[in-house]
């Protein structure tokens, strides 16, 4: 056959055409899963400004040193802040993939939607400075509102072609695979944040055993979600047993996480864990598995879970209440208390003892003497329990003991230069001279230590609960979220209220109007702030009037980070008012 | 999966509308004229698309893609270029889209089998089969670029313009790239018949 042959054969070859039906069907399809423009405008916009959110929370370190109220050196760049680019850039996929009809996209588009709605949740209440967690409330209020302009339209269209059509168990395998993908990231960004710790002060191998298991769980939850995804048998057990593992390292402390954020992978791991039990349940044989438990009500509990996480957002963001309290005090205890017994600590010769890069988790260290040991890179995290230990003149540089117990412990000396003491509890330790230069505390506790001398240069201490400690402040972050001063260091970045601190006494005047109620006359005049203002359930209140005659009782918030200070009103009838500092004197 | 293993097109049935009033009634989303639209089309769009992927079943999910989009969009066709064009165009952007996405070179063009190759066919058809089956073959040997112009400028034999617009390439780079592939395949089926 010559080419031109062969060429007018190809020419005639016969390839049938889809049929007409199909087409048809495929366009009817679209129509009905299609969600309204409307809604995926809204919440395009909602989860631009998300995105947006993390974006600020990513470059605002970086602006620090731009700002007016800056006048002393750099600032100790905010070390987690590139961990915020994941969740924002998830957000900007997540604004294309909305727009596409199919379970596929749409469930990535809710698993990434409710992941992000925690994970902001969880920077409103813990983590990080004022400002920051306003951002996270901002975020996930965003969310919120983009999980709920979608709703559940073109969740269940199963498009042609599909890989995510289950015939049986769709609700289950749905909620398995949303929450398995918001696992997937915020472990994922938990992991981000301990490797960018690490690298920034640790050699390879700290690095490794410190976000090493946290990294591989969100690798694992990855797969699985992988695997949920193409309906695979294996990955609805890998999904169990890393539910499981995640729940035990979690609460051991091996996932080197912030109690928050253990308990809400804990709680999750825990949902996870029931979910596939009705098909397990079917493959054994029971029939009537897969029954709907909450058959109606399942549409209506969604909006208001939506709705509740976004409200404890605003609520740990402005500090009404503090609903994670129980976790760290009561809950710390808890957790530990379910690892069991635990090893004594090997006799110390304390000249030369070195225990440089051990895993500290498995030992007794209550009361024990380290003097003078050498505990660099030794890691644990929370397991680890150093209460009332004496670590006079020990070097701890480099270590990684998020959430780790040193409550009365004596620290005369002590060497944390580029510690990770994120969340660790210092009450009433003794803190003389004690280098924690580049250290970073996030979140740790130290109310009531004796602290002198302190070298805190570099150090990152957004949230600290802590007094205004004579020290070495410079390039340090302040708990407020605000660069060290040059000459009062973070005395005036403290942004808690310390009880007893006579420098909160004062008079001010108000300066802004109360912006809803009646008669408030009453807080016109100038508010005295004496010491024995009334603390109860941990908050600060204070009687307004004159001197003389208690009139009312109104809910006090200092706000030091606030030049001058400023003070504001809960007041019953007033609502906030805002007080500006006429003399803060001592 | 076997070309002819899908139902062939209603053709013979086709009602006879003009094209002007099918169109305007297309637009108004009335079931006989998409219809009409879809027998006058469909057949040429998955049979260049099956020469351009070579995987009939691959050319039929891009066809089904194709028309869903042009039926959704018929009110913005402004009769620039016939419809026909207008209709490969849309179907070549989905071919695009999925090579975009796959990136993976169609080796499987040996798998897309003329009729012949189904049905019992003589030994004396045997020649010639084989021969298609080699053409085919240097076909899938050929670059993604060169391999589409080749496809609509020589098998389907459209004119330049037709493939500048639904390439979107300019007319010269087409006659350029159909010219050098015709080259290529001319040669390689030359020397494979008399090797």
């Amino acid at each position: 056959m010559s080419y031109e042959d062969a060429v007018h054969k190809l020419r005639d070859a016969d390839v049938a055409p889809p049929s007409f039906t199909d087409i048809e069907q495929r366009r009817r399809w679209k129509t009905q899963s299609k969600v309204p423009a409307k809604r995926v405008s809204i919440a395009t916009v909602a989860t631009l400004a998300a995105a947006i959110g993390y974006i600020v929370l990513t470059i605002r370190p970086v602006l620090w040193p731009l700002m007016p109220t800056v006048d002393d050196g750099s600032v100790a760049l905010w070390r987690s802040s590139i961990a915020t680019l994941l969740p924002a850039g998830l957000l900007g996929w997540v604004i294309v993939l909305m727009r596409r009809p199919g379970t596929g996209p749409q469930m990535l588009t809710r698993a990434v939607l409710w992941s992000n709605l925690v994970v902001s949740a969880l920077i409103a209440g813990n983590f990080l400075a004022s400002t920051d967690r306003g951002v996270g409330a901002a975020i996930a209020v965003a969310c919120a509102v983009a999980i709920l302009a979608l709703g559940s339209k073109g969740l269940d269209s199963v498009a042609p072609g599909d890989s995510f059509a289950p015939v049986r168990f769709r609700g289950q395998l749905l909620l398995a695979l949303v929450m398995a993908f918001a696992d997937a990231q915020t472990l994922m960004f938990s992991a981000v944040l301990q490797l960018r710790v690490g690298m920034q002060g640790w050699n390879l191998a700290g690095t490794i055993a410190y976000a090493g298991p946290i990294t591989i769980a969100a690798l694992v939850m990855g797969v699985t979600v992988w695997g949920l995804y193409r309906l695979r048998t294996w990955a609805l057990i890998l999904n169990l047993v890393a539910n499981i593992a995640i729940a035990y390292f979690a609460l051991a402390g091996a996932l080197n996480v912030a109690i928050p954020v253990a308990a809400a992978l804990t709680m999750t791991a825990g949902v996870q864990m029931f979910l596939p039990v009705p098909i397990f349940a079917m493959a054994l044989g029971e029939k009537r598995a897969g029954q709907p438990v909450l058959r109606g009500h399942a549409p209506k509990l969604l909006p208001v879970s939506v709705v509740a996480i976004a409200l404890l957002a605003v609520t740990l963001a402005i500090q009404v209440t503090n609903p994670l309290g129980w976790l760290t005090g009561p809950g710390r205890a808890f957790l530990r208390g379910l690892e069991g017994r635990r090893m004594p600590p090997p006799q110390l010769n304390a000249d030369f003892a070195d225990w440089t890069g051990r895993g500290l988790g498995e030992l007794e260290l209550r009361n024990a003497s380290l003097r003078s040991a050498n505990l660099s890179r030794a890691f644990g995290g929370l397991s680890i329990d150093l209460t009332n230990a004496d670590l006079t003149d020990a070097t701890v540089r480099r270590v990684h003991f998020a959430n780790a117990d040193l409550a009365h412990a004596t620290l005369v000396r002590t060497d944390f230069q580029w510690a990770n003491l994120r969340g660790v509890d210092f009450t009433n330790a003794e803190l003389i001279d004690t280098n924690l230069v580049g250290a970073d505390l996030t979140g740790a506790d130290m109310r009531w230590a004796t602290a002198s001398g302190l070298d805190l240069r570099g150090a990152n201490l957004t949230g600290v609960r802590m007094d205004a400690f004579d020290g070495r402040y410079e390039g340090a972050t302040c708990p407020d979220g605000e660069p060290a001063d040059s000459s009062t260091g973070c005395a005036e970045h403290l942004g808690r209220i310390v009880k007893g601190d006579p420098n909160y006494s004062g008079t001010f005047r108000l300066v802004g109007q109360a912006w809803r109620g009646k008669g408030c006359a009453n807080i016109e005049s100038p508010l005295m702030i004496a010491d024995d203002y009334v603390v109860f359930l941990n908050q600060s209140f204070v009687h307004v009037g004159d001197d003389e005659f208690i009139n009312d009782i109104a809910l006090l918030v200092i706000d030091r980070s606030k030049t001058p200070v400023v003070a504001k009103l809960m007041h019953n009838a007033c609502g906030w008012a805002k007080f500006e500092a006429l003399q803060a004197a001592p | 999966m076997p070309v002819s293993a899908s139902p062939l097109p209603e053709r013979e049935n086709a009602p006879a509308v003009p094209q002007a009033r099918t169109l305007s009634d297309a637009r108004a989303q009335d079931p006989a004229a998409l219809r009409s639209i879809y027998q006058e089309h469909a057949v040429a769009i998955t049979r260049r698309l099956a020469h351009m992927t070579g995987d009939a079943e691959l050319a039929r999910d891009i066809t089904q893609d194709a028309f869903v989009t042009a039926f959704d969009r018929l009110h913005r066709f402004r009769g620039d270029s016939s419809l026909a064009t207008w209709l490969h165009a849309i179907a070549y952007n989905h071919l695009r889209d999925r090579r975009k996405r796959k990136r993976r070179e169609l080796s499987v063009w040996r798998r897309l089998r003329s009729p012949e190759a189904e049905s019992n066919a003589p030994d004396k058809a045997l020649q010639a089969r084989e021969s298609l089956q080699r053409l085919q073959a240097i076909v899938a040997t050929l670059d993604e670029r060169k391999r589409d112009a080749f496809v609509l400028r020589v098998v389907e034999q459209l004119s330049l313009q037709e493939c500048a617009v639904i390439l979107g390439a300019r007319v010269a780079t087409i006659s350029y790239r159909a010219r050098t592939a015709e080259a290529e395949v001319r040669e390689a089926f030359e020397r494979g018949a008399t090797s």
